[in-house]
């Protein structure tokens, strides 16, 4: 599985509140936490940040016609942040870094907020009819939306959120109706050069396309109306559930053809587990999840096509499943307490006049700050190194003209000092020399001798 | 005394070092030659490195004799050290101050915790009062500062080392304060850093004191650039310290007020009063306080200020406090911040709209020296204004995204007006962070004007344009590298050195010409472009900027690879290497990139690319072959089995199960090319062995159609075209199918021999068959690029026939037995699949055996 992580499954159901949701082991099957009264909407869940689950809450507060957003930290799943806001919200969706949440409501309406500071950057009227899923693009800078009459539009995030024009509809890159029926699920691939999506739809087929252009690539056509869809982590595989519970299995690749292709009930590509819908696909690894109407949800292994567990939900069916990393679920005291640990705020109700004054929360701590702790002109190992090239390069160096003049006046002082010195001695000496001659004159025997030997002892003194 | 090994042997260290006291550090009071000394130093250093004389320990030894020897060496060592550390000649002092520098940072732990404190003490005394010599002070502000630098290491004294690091600080801002020497600031400057970075609690305490004695430096603005930024950097970093969320927005709006204040003394009367009052109505939450002045300065010492702006800007300031911002937002902050975003990038916008022009009710009050001063200062202020920019693409990364359109806005509108080269290089820099912090949506928004610019950046008269005529630049273009390898390297550089008069002249009149440097920025900014934003709505700008991007990578190769010796007037030889090396990545991408119609440059590219790889030894020939390496992938598409997946899926059928090992077999031996179509043509020939009625197969036949398209793209055109039939339905796929299933017995009996002798003939190069092929398989592209159906259709019929002549002539001259069959069958659809004859059953009619029969008796 995924790099050795252990993984675990988040599922919640969209109908009882009662399910809640839960947390299972994928290889032991256990169950590692349960959040009880949460039940979100298909796609209406998520893991930000790989920190926090957020959900949107489906039928709370249904009768005051207002919706809202929980968000649960992992690590501390009792307190969650509990976001109102000004319709019921049905799919939401977050950006790969977890910075804008967007969500989209029955009337049409689509949020977008920022996540670290849960201001409400964005509201407009983007369709008609009800939202059932929303996707960002894999480099973040496209959202796409899919309608229950099958519409998906595009919108470029950096014209949605270009605060000088907000008064103004946000212009719409382009939609498509090419599905005659509700969308159920949007996959976006993340190949380097070309950005494409797939979508899924009751109306039987899958359609690929391309993200920018919206240009139509290829439409996959089934017998049956498909309800869910996934992507293999490769990107070559299309795993797309039908509403009899069915998985088909596609190779999927990109050429330009704009043929429909139909695809039968051919054994060797069906992956047959469940008696009733699929609600939901995603993978751990290499290994499909699905989730049922039946109550149930498989994790499959695809290369041999059998079910490697199944899991048994008896309280109802799960239209919901994110997978997350178990280390994300230990308790903060575990975690020795990040110091850049981002924090989520509770998502405002309505838009503020945006504030010049106040700025963006940000943080300030990505690898590319790290690593320069100590810019190359600050850590010369010595001045040596600085001093040395500039002399030899030209001798103009301000500190090595200083260094110079320095030396100069040491020389001097050091000079006049030993000139000092050097003319005592030779005074002494001439006092000396008197001496001997007054000793040779009065022929004293004893006194030469010892006389040389001190002058000797003295100018050995003097050597440096 | 027993003899050295070799020079790994460890008794080796304590003589050398001896050795080299005896040698390089002045005994005595012996004076001191300084220029030798100066030269003697390093080699010194760099010796005590390489044989890690000061480390005391060795990995391998445990010999106590030589410990000790070891340690008494170093005791001698320190000992002449510190002696001269107190010598009262300040050149012998400052030699003993370098030297403890290097040993603080080599010696051993053990050792350094020890005595570290006496030696911080030395240190200390020579920076202050008593010590008056300034290279003392410098070096002692160095050596401290590795000092610390080693004890940040040690978590275990870091109490002791805080206080001591709290010691520090007074002297250095007396430093500060007091001297009247740069250099020593300088060296202040960077003690103060390391104690910021390393013991930020240390400074907590003296905080403000801190901040106003760099502010003053900074605001006085009369010293070297480099001063400068170590100080703006100093106080960019000196909210953390404190390190809480308030300190750092405090010195952001401090910053970014004085800033203000001085723009709009600085810009008076090239600007709108409107525009200073906007900026500051900006900076100013409207119920909040002014936060004091930087530095706590009450006011911008603003009297002297006023007199001097007629003489100078402050421009040294201004830039240093941007640097300061610059800093404040890429380095790292260990709490979440708020960053004023809308207030920096007004500033941005602010400084990027000032060009120098007079506005209409300025008029009167300007003399044209004033202009003259603003304008000769503006491309700094510019070039600093980039910066901030970048540094706030950088720190804010993605949560930029509001504001990103209005960036996209400020960027395309001075990129009309910007000329310089260096502010344009900064200009496609900041493209590339954009375009890949924000991705393809981005790249709809920059695409027009990014291709705009780089068009004419690369199109305008430059380097590469001297050569003397630049219209015969087609057919001329391989004989200057002919004629250079033929000729020995100085005859070469002789030619060069011909050619490379002529542009003088021709330089000389041409009075704008883009700087190589600008150009290879633009190709960079086109690379990225191509690499992000390929798949957005390229098809209106694809073609043509493929068709620059070889022009300017032909460009570029054509006066000699690598590194030639003279060039340009200008440039410099490794320039222009860089620029070939840009251009070809550029080019690179152009062929990676996704597109629709295979790159038409390919074979000019494929060209440069092999020619480039054999300069061996550079950085340009590293990166031919890595493109020769990617596009493998692309010239020769394999076919990988996908994981285990098919295998698995294909064990039930019967027939097909020991496909996918004989693939595998085939893949090491053959051309992968040939495998794909093998694989593709197996499904046939299994289909044929089958009951073709089998509906179910029919569409795992599909399914096997569309795996190995992709793999190989001649092949796919072929299937491209062939789906592309006007009635596309899946009737139609069916009826294909059945067609072939058909076609299939008429040609068993005959040609599956010759095909197979065709497949070996291509292999070695028959001349008749292969060239045919080729031609075909060109002629049907263009064909197929031209879209237009009908004439598609009517070529292929033409050289479908042409060819199953061709083959039969080919194929008669050998006989085979039935195993071959298989191979055969597959070879031949390759042989069709080539020719692109979608109209298949169609060429079966139109080739009925009589007419080869009749050929054959």
């Amino acid at each position: 599985m995924g790099m050795g992580e252990k993984m675990a499954l988040v599922v919640c159901s969209d109908k009882s509140r009662g399910i809640g949701i839960t947390v299972w082991d994928l290889e032991t099957g256990q169950q590692l936490l349960h959040i009880p009264t949460c039940a979100a909407a298909p796609h209406g869940l998520f893991c930000l940040r790989n920190h926090f689950i957020v959900a949107s809450q489906t039928n709370r507060h249904a009768s005051l016609g207002a919706g809202s957003i929980f968000i649960w930290p992992l690590n501390k799943p009792h307190s969650p942040l509990r976001s109102y806001t000004m319709e019921a919200i049905g799919p939401v969706s977050c950006t790969k870094d977890g910075i804008y949440i967007a969500g989209g409501a029955p009337s049409g309406n689509v949020y977008l907020w920022e996540a670290t500071n849960g201001r409400l950057l964005r509201t407009w009227h983007a369709h008609h009819k009800s939202f059932n899923c929303m996707v960002f693009s894999d480099d973040d800078s496209l959202l796409i939306c899919g309608c229950t009459d099958g519409i998906i539009c595009v919108w470029s995030m950096i014209s949605l959120l270009d605060e000088e024009d907000s008064g103004t509809s946000p212009s719409l890159l382009h939609y498509s109706s090419e599905h005659r029926s509700s969308i159920t699920g949007l996959v976006t691939m993340s190949a380097g050069g070309s950005s494409i999506f797939v979508s899924s739809s009751l109306d039987g087929s899958c359609k690929v396309w391309e993200l920018v252009s919206g240009r139509l690539l290829r439409t996959l056509v089934y017998p049956t109306s498909v309800s869910a869809v996934a992507l293999h982590p490769l990107e070559h595989l299309l795993f797309s559930g039908s509403v009899n519970g069915k998985i088909f299995v596609n190779v999927l690749d990109i050429g330009a053809v704009e043929d429909p292709f139909v695809t039968t009930e051919d054994q060797a590509f069906v992956l047959k587990g469940h008696n009733e819908s699929i609600t939901a696909l995603t993978f751990s690894g290499f290994h499909l999840i699905s989730a049922s109407e039946d109550f149930t949800f498989c994790l499959w292994d695809i290369i041999n096509r059998v079910v490697l567990r199944r899991f048994n939900n008896r309280k109802g069916a799960l239209t919901n499943m994110v997978v997350i990393k178990q280390s994300s679920l230990l308790p903060i005291s575990n975690h020795q307490r990040v110091p850049n640990q981002f924090q989520v705020s509770l998502l405002q109700k309505y838009p503020q006049p945006s504030n010049s004054g106040t700025g963006i929360t940000m943080f300030l701590s990505s690898p590319a700050c790290h690593n320069k702790q100590t810019p190359s002109h600050f850590h010369g190992n010595n001045l040596l190194d600085h001093l040395i090239s500039g002399s030899e390069k030209v001798e103009e160096t301000p500190a090595m003209l200083q260094l110079k003049l320095e030396k100069n006046i040491d020389d001097r002082l050091w000079v006049t000092s030993m000139t000092k010195h050097v003319m005592e001695i030779s005074k002494h000496l001439q006092t000396r020399l008197l001496d001997m001659m007054q000793c040779r004159l009065l022929c004293n025997p004893y006194e030469p001798h010892s006389s040389p030997k001190k002058i000797i002892v003295q100018r050995s003194n003097l050597k440096p | 005394m027993e003899k050295l090994e070799n020079m790994y042997d460890v008794g080796l260290k304590p003589p050398m070092l001896r050795s080299l006291i005896r040698q390089y550090l002045p005994s005595g009071n012996h004076p001191l030659n300084l220029n030798t000394t100066c030269f003697e130093l390093p080699k010194l250093v760099s010796i005590l490195q390489t044989h890690r004389l000061l480390s005391e320990s060795d990995s391998h030894s445990v010999d106590h004799k030589l410990i000790n020897a070891w340690k008494s060496a170093l005791d001698d060592w320190l000992g002449c050290l510190l002696s001269l550390l107190s010598s009262d000649m300040s050149d012998k002092c400052w030699v003993g101050i370098c030297l403890l520098g290097v040993t603080c940072q080599e010696c051993s732990n053990q050792r350094f915790l020890t005595s570290y404190s006496v030696w911080l003490d030395k240190l200390l005394s020579h920076i202050q009062p008593p010590s008056d010599s300034q290279l003392v002070k410098i070096a002692s502000c160095t050596s401290l500062a590795d000092l610390l630098t080693r004890l940040a290491r040690f978590p275990e004294v870091k109490k002791d080392a805080n206080s001591l690091a709290g010691k520090l600080i007074q002297p250095v801002l007396k430093l500060l304060n007091d001297d009247k020497v740069e250099a020593v600031w300088e060296g202040a400057a960077s003690l103060l850093y390391a104690l910021i970075t390393l013991f930020p609690a240390s400074i907590h305490r003296s905080y403000d004191k801190v901040e106003a004695a760099i502010a003053s430096k900074i605001l006085s603005g009369k010293y070297s650039d480099i001063t400068l930024k170590k100080l703006g950097y100093c106080l960019a970093l000196l909210p953390k310290s404190k390190g809480d969320k308030d300190s750092w927005s405090l010195m952001m709006q401090k910053n970014l007020i004085s800033i203000n204040d001085h723009l709009n003394e600085a810009f008076q009367g090239v600007e709108e009063e409107a525009k200073s009052n906007e900026a500051r109505r900006l900076l100013v939450t409207p119920g909040k306080d002014l936060p004091s002045p930087l530095g706590g300065h009450t006011t911008l010492e603003g009297g002297s200020f006023n007199g001097t702006s007629s003489e100078r800007l402050p421009t040294a300031t201004i830039s240093t406090l941007m640097f300061c911002c610059c800093k404040m937002l890429t380095s790292s902050y260990p709490v979440q911040i708020t960053a004023p975003v809308r207030s920096i990038l007004a500033l941005v916008e602010r400084l990027l709209r000032v060009d120098g022009s007079l506005p209409h009710t300025m008029l009167p009050f300007m003399t044209s020296v004033q202009q003259e001063l603003i304008c000769s200062e503006l491309p700094v202020l510019h070039a600093y204004s980039l910066e901030l920019l970048i540094a706030i693409i950088k720190g804010m990364r993605r949560q930029l995204l509001p504001h990103s359109a209005y960036i996209v806005r400020v960027i395309t509108r001075y990129f009309k007006t910007c000329a310089l080269p260096d502010l344009r290089i900064k200009l496609y820099s900041i493209v590339k962070m954009l375009l890949l912090s924000m991705g393809v949506g981005m790249a709809i928004y920059l695409a027009p004007d990014v291709i705009d610019n780089a068009f004419s950046d690369l199109n305008s008269l430059g380097g590469e344009d001297f050569e003397m005529s630049p219209a015969n630049t087609g057919p001329a273009l391989p004989q200057p590298s002919n004629r250079k390898r033929k000729h020995g390297t100085k005859t070469g550089s002789l030619e060069e050195n011909q050619v490379g008069a002529h542009p003088k002249v021709r330089e000389s009149n041409t009075h704008q010409m883009t700087p190589i440097t600008v150009k290879i920025a633009a190709l960079d900014a086109l690379e990225l472009l191509l690499t992000v934003g390929a798949a957005s709505k390229s098809d209106s700008w694809r073609s043509s900027i493929d068709s620059l991007v070889i022009k300017t990578a032909i460009n570029s190769c054509k006066r000699g690879w690598g590194n030639v010796d003279v060039f340009l007037p200008h440039e410099s030889a490794s320039v222009w290497a860089d620029f070939q090396l840009s251009s070809l990545r550029a080019l690179l991408a152009s062929f990676l990139a996704p597109a629709r119609v295979r790159p038409p440059y390919l074979s000019q590219g494929l060209e440069l690319f092999r020619r480039g790889k054999q300069e061996a030894g550079t950085k340009l020939a590293q990166f031919c072959g890595y493109a020769l390496f990617a596009l493998e992938v692309f010239i020769h598409p394999r076919t990988l089995p996908l994981d285990d997946f098919y295998s698995a899926c294909h064990n039930p059928t019967d027939g097909a199960s020991n496909r996918f090992p004989e693939n595998a077999y085939f893949s090491a031996v053959q051309r992968t090319e040939q495998v794909a179509i093998k694989s593709h043509d197996d499904d046939l020939y299994n289909k044929w062995l089958q009951n073709e009625a089998e509906n179910e197969n029919i569409a795992d036949e599909n399914m096997k159609d569309k795996t190995s398209r992709p793999n190989d793209s001649s092949l796919a055109n072929v299937l491209e075209v062939s789906e592309q039939e006007p009635t596309a339905a899946d009737a139609d796929v069916h009826m294909r199918n059945e067609d072939e299933i058909v076609v299939q017995p008429q040609r068993i009996e005959e040609p599956i021999p010759k095909s197979q002798e065709i497949v070996s003939a291509k292999a070695v190069t028959s001349p008749a068959v292969g060239t045919n092929l080729e031609g075909g398989e060109i002629e049907s592209k263009k064909a197929l690029s031209a879209c237009d159906r009908l004439n598609d259709t009517d070529h292929d019929m033409l050289s479908g026939v042409d060819k199953v002549d061709d083959f039969d002539t080919v194929g008669r001259k050998t006989t085979s037995t039935l195993p071959d069959a298989e191979k055969g069958s597959s070879s031949m659809a390759h042989l069709e699949s080539e020719s692109s004859m979608d109209s298949f059953p169609g060429i079966v009619d139109a080739d009925p055996d009589s007419d080869t029969d009749s050929e054959s008796i």
